[in-house]
């Protein structure tokens, strides 16, 4: 009875119909390459940033720290539309998840 | 793509809408027409073939949703991004690309059509399902793409990104980078590798794919440069992907070692660099076993399609079949060899397979590289010959018997000599045996067939030896074809008496334009004749059967290569 049990729960937790559901919810990335380290330096310095460092690097986005024309600034690139979000401070990571350290100190969520 | 892909993907677009109704029959007649169009497709420059010169034939429909924002380019932007040169969008990516090969200006793009469903409801359906959402908003909206089109969907917002052989799904804002590398996959361009055995971009990449920053088919992994409307414009092309869809010229690639030379010094032009001429792609064979299975070596530096590349740079790639996922494909890919010491950077030199590359010197001012090649596949025999071996330096290449035989010789040759020495010396031979004579003063003594056939090799030595000879590259014709040249870059396969008539052609081709010019500016035709349009701009006047058989000749150019 308890195999039975096991078996038609790996047989639902396998089946392709529960795997296709879980793939669907997001983006098929079977033929997408992320950006690397040293891509992601290229991309921003042509975008005239420098001393970046990566804070995050995901699919949907590569967050940094970087200084352009003398500012510190956080900076959020979307790797397939090369759109950038830029906010003074820096970000940092804390018990809490990533953090935005603002001019002032204060800290916020980071801009999506 | 292969075959085998194709009709999965076909099976999971059709299997989920009509294999619940368990009507196989359908399934089989879908499955037949949607391989027909995709095959169609490829004779349209939509599937994986190589060599292609020609237009690009997709349909971009932009689709959005019900609660979809408001959109951050119009349809007018995507045309502009597609269809205009000028405007430093994938139109002018693919034209400086290819050197002006691809045309871009028939691609149709329609919409937005309105897919009446909302963001989160398209989001959480399957890949081709949202495809062909889009598709039928299109239909239904009043536009069916061409049966011979490729069809990129774009929509508003992001919800996906990925590419199949005449197949794209994109948000309307990704970049040039993002449909550089999706079309590039219609083109029939793989993913590139980098030959790091420790390098996984990411958990779906197979090892060492999207290993290549410095070829737009490692994209997102590439580097970049912006644009001022369509986002980030990546970076050209490596050299082995050049090679196979063809475009760099025959006289800016060499292959090392087919002259018989076992060094070389070469001056490299930088491989993107605009203005035509010198070296760009250096072929390294080492393997007689395979003549597709090479190194090679090519110059990058951030000028021109290559603006983005950080630094001056050598590139070693090596070229060959399967992938460390997929040991058993077939097709051909390329892997950036990469220094296993230190940060992993790019390979600058290589000592490996008797073949050795040194960078002498980079000139990024002059945009040249100098490098050193040295390697023995000049002295290498064909594919089933090897080195006689009659001594040590005996690079005479016979079949396995004949050098096993030789060695039984060598062992048996105090035995056959006089042990009294004779007339001929210390080796003077008993009798019934000969000097062989393979090589000068070689007193080995055997049987007169022996020596008569060592003079048969040695006079068939040359036609035996260096595989380099016959290596051409990915575009290597099938045997009874040859290439076309109507072009410096045409390696379109045809019979040796069409590439006659081409050369004939070209030769007459000042004879065959109006004088005066005419309608269609200093190359208009004579009348009685046309263009012939071999390839984009090809305006050489030829009789209309002769364009016929141009297009027809293209039209089959994939299936006469010897490597798909």
């Amino acid at each position: 009875m308890l195999r039975n049990s096991v078996k038609f729960l790996l047989a639902i937790a396998f089946s392709p119909t529960l795997l296709f559901a879980q793939d669907s919810t997001k983006i098929d990335t079977t033929r997408i390459g992320l950006m690397s380290p040293i891509v992601v330096h290229q991309r921003l310095r042509m975008l005239g940033y420098s001393n970046v460092i990566i804070i995050e690097n995901v699919r949907a986005h590569v967050r940094a720290n970087a200084l352009k024309s003398g500012r510190a600034l956080a900076v959020k690139y979307d790797p397939y539309s090369g759109k950038v979000t830029e906010v003074p401070g820096r970000l940092e990571r804390g018990p809490r998840g990533l953090r935005l350290v603002k001019p002032d100190g204060s800290k916020v969520a980071p801009p999506n | 793509m292969f075959r085998a892909e194709i009709l999965a993907r076909i099976n999971e677009i059709i299997g989920r809408s009509i294999l619940c109704q368990g009507d196989q029959a359908m399934k089989h007649h879908l499955q037949t027409a949607m391989l027909a169009v995709l095959i169609l497709g490829s004779a349209s420059g939509l599937g994986a073939q190589h060599p292609f010169r020609g237009s690009l034939l997709w349909s971009v429909l932009l689709c959005d949703y019900t609660d979809s924002p408001a959109s951050p380019r119009s349809p007018a932007d995507v045309r502009d991004m597609f269809t205009t040169l000028g405007t430093d969008g994938v139109a002018d990516y693919w034209s400086r690309a290819s050197r002006q090969g691809i045309v871009s200006n028939r691609i149709e793009v329609r919409g937005f059509f309105r897919v009446n469903q909302t963001v989160a409801v398209a989001t959480a359906k399957g890949r081709w399902d949202r495809f062909n959402d889009c598709v039928s908003a299109a239909a239904s909206g009043g536009y069916t793409p061409p049966a011979a089109n490729g069809i990129i969907v774009m929509t508003n917002p992001n919800i996906d990104l990925w590419g199949a052989p005449g197949r794209a799904f994109a948000a309307i804002d990704h970049d040039v980078g993002a449909f550089g590398h999706e079309v590039g996959h219609g083109l029939g361009f793989n993913h590139s590798f980098s030959d790091d055995p420790t390098y996984r971009n990411a958990p779906w990449a197979q090892i060492g794919e999207y290993g290549d920053p410095w070829d737009v088919m490692s994209y997102g992994n590439v580097f970049g440069r912006p644009t001022a409307r369509f986002g980030s414009s990546p970076v050209g092309h490596n050299g082995p992907h050049l090679d196979r869809i063809g475009w760099l010229p025959r006289n800016e690639i060499v292959t090392f070692g087919g002259d018989g030379a076992a060094s070389h010094t070469y001056t490299l032009t930088a491989l993107h660099d605009a203005t035509p001429g010198g070296i760009r792609l250096v072929r390294i064979p080492f393997d007689p076993g395979d003549l597709f299975h090479y190194y090679t070596v090519e110059f990058r530096m951030g000028r021109d399609q290559d603006t983005g590349i950080p630094a001056a740079i050598v590139l070693l790639h090596e070229v060959r079949r399967g992938t460390p996922g997929d040991p058993t494909n077939t097709q051909y890919f390329s892997f950036l060899m990469i220094d296993p010491t230190g940060s992993r950077p790019p390979r600058s030199s290589l000592n490996a397979n008797g073949v050795t590359v040194s960078v002498l010197g980079i000139d990024a001012v002059a945009g040249r590289a100098t490098v050193s090649v040295t390697g023995n596949i000049a002295q290498r025999c064909l594919q089933g010959f090897v080195w006689r071996e009659a001594r040590p330096s005996d690079h005479v290449c016979v079949t396995g018997a004949v050098r096993t035989e030789t060695r039984q010789e060598n062992q048996l040759a105090g035995s056959r000599r006089s042990p009294n020495g004779g007339a001929f010396g210390p080796n003077t031979c008993l009798q019934g045996f000969v000097w062989r004579e393979a090589f000068p003063n070689d007193q080995v003594c055997v049987l007169g067939a022996s020596r008569t056939r060592a003079a048969s090799d040695n006079a068939a030595a040359a036609s035996r030896a260096n595989p380099a000879r016959f290596v051409f590259g990915p575009n290597t014709c099938k045997a009874g074809y040859v290439w076309r040249e109507a072009d410096g870059m045409d390696y379109v396969c045809v019979s040796g008496a069409t590439r006659d008539d081409t050369r004939q052609e070209n030769a007459l081709a000042s004879t065959r334009r109006s004088p005066t010019g005419g309608p269609f500016g200093p190359n208009t035709c004579l009348q009685g004749f046309v263009w012939r349009e071999a390839f984009p701009g090809d305006q050489v006047c030829v009789l209309g059967a002769s364009r016929t058989r141009a297009a027809a000749d293209n039209g089959q150019a994939a299936s006469r290569v010897e490597k798909p």
